[in-house]
């Protein structure tokens, strides 16, 4: 899965994949699958849907591309294509159920088990980090888990997904990270990981 | 981005991956689920009822009839020597053109027609999908 700064090979190594399949090579659409879903995956999740609901989205949006491939217009916009219908499918169904549990308030799940000191370093900044992310407006949290994995999120449709003017999409970023720095300070979190802890 | 914000985003990216990732048998769930899809086509047996040849074109001329869905389709070349695909049909709403180069979409218009021009020579083959089925060609030299 790639870091933000990685996203620009991942949507690269997308648009390889999906022409390869348009030109008939069927396994490159399991590559794709493969490689995308993770980040599909979070899009779906920022609308609060349960997992089995989540799942459900994201493998619509994929069988959306498969019966009508030629909706892409520009295979460079694959990525983009694809986050926008799980994103629009995610909202869909949360209106069309109501609003759910908030996913964050949930207690937080244990981690697959690494070890010892790092494993309660991460532990610790995590567990600050999704206590002040549950504290936040709901709009702030969809908001920056799309924005955290999306490098450059296509504004204007997020910004129709999310009922907010376009402009406002990069300030009310800017402002729900500042209110997450308060947060996290205010819950005595440093600012960044590898801060010195005693 | 400013550098700190990309700081905590990368984070929160990380803080998410960990705490909420993607149940590991999803991929595999949907390419399963895309396998389904593709078997789904019912493979159509076209039988070719003329072959003619007027002022040098060469036309080939292909039918298929099921209890679904009726289909004709004409192989012609364009004046500079491409080919060009028509066809008409009932029973189908949109035709996909496969080709070793990619594949190409039409809707079907009234009365049933379609068309692709343009078609590089070589093997094809047309997926129809009606309302509630989809059926495949085998390969067809263009």
């Amino acid at each position: 899965m790639a870091t933000t700064g990685g996203t620009e090979q991942l949507w690269n190594d997308a648009t390889r994949h999906f022409v390869h399949w348009r030109d008939g090579d069927t396994a490159a659409m399991d590559e794709l699958v493969r490689l995308l879903t993770p980040v599909l995956w979070q899009v779906a999740r920022a609308q609060h849907l349960d997992e089995e609901t989540a799942g459900d989205v994201v493998q619509s949006a994929w069988l959306a591309l498969v019966r009508n491939p030629d909706s892409v217009r520009d295979p460079v916009a694959v990525g983009r294509w694809l986050t926008t219908a799980t994103r629009r499918e995610a909202w869909r169904v949360a209106r069309q159920r109501g609003r759910t549990d908030p996913v964050v308030d949930e207690d937080l799940p244990l981690p697959a088990s690494r070890s010892a000191e790092e494993e309660a370093t991460t532990n610790l900044r995590d567990r600050s980090l999704w206590h002040a992310v549950a504290q936040l407006s709901d709009r702030c949290q969809r908001l920056l888990r799309v924005a955290a994995f999306l490098d450059r999120p296509d504004y204007a449709r997020l910004a129709a997904d999310l009922d907010m003017p376009v402009g406002s999409i990069g300030p009310t970023r800017g402002r729900c990270l500042a209110k997450l720095r308060t947060l996290l300070a205010a819950n005595g979190a440093g600012p960044t990981r590898g801060a010195n802890h005693d | 981005m400013t550098e700190p914000d990309e700081v905590l985003l990368n984070e929160l990216q990380a803080m998410w991956q960990r705490r909420d990732p993607m149940p590991v048998d999803l991929p595999d769930r949907i390419v399963a689920a895309i396998a389904a899809e593709d078997l789904e086509f019912e493979l159509l047996s076209l039988s070719a009822i003329t072959e003619t040849a007027v002022r040098g074109d060469e036309a080939q001329v292909l039918e298929c009839a099921t209890d679904e869905l009726t289909l004709l389709v004409r192989i012609s070349d364009e004046p500079d020597g491409s080919r060009r695909v028509d066809g008409w049909s009932e029973g189908v709403r949109q035709v996909e053109l496969l080709t070793p180069v990619g594949r190409r979409v039409a809707d079907v218009g009234d009365g049933g027609r379609f068309e692709f021009d343009d078609v590089p020579r070589g093997p094809v083959r047309l997926r129809l999908r009606g309302e509630r089925k989809a059926f495949q060609t085998p390969e067809i030299e263009v």
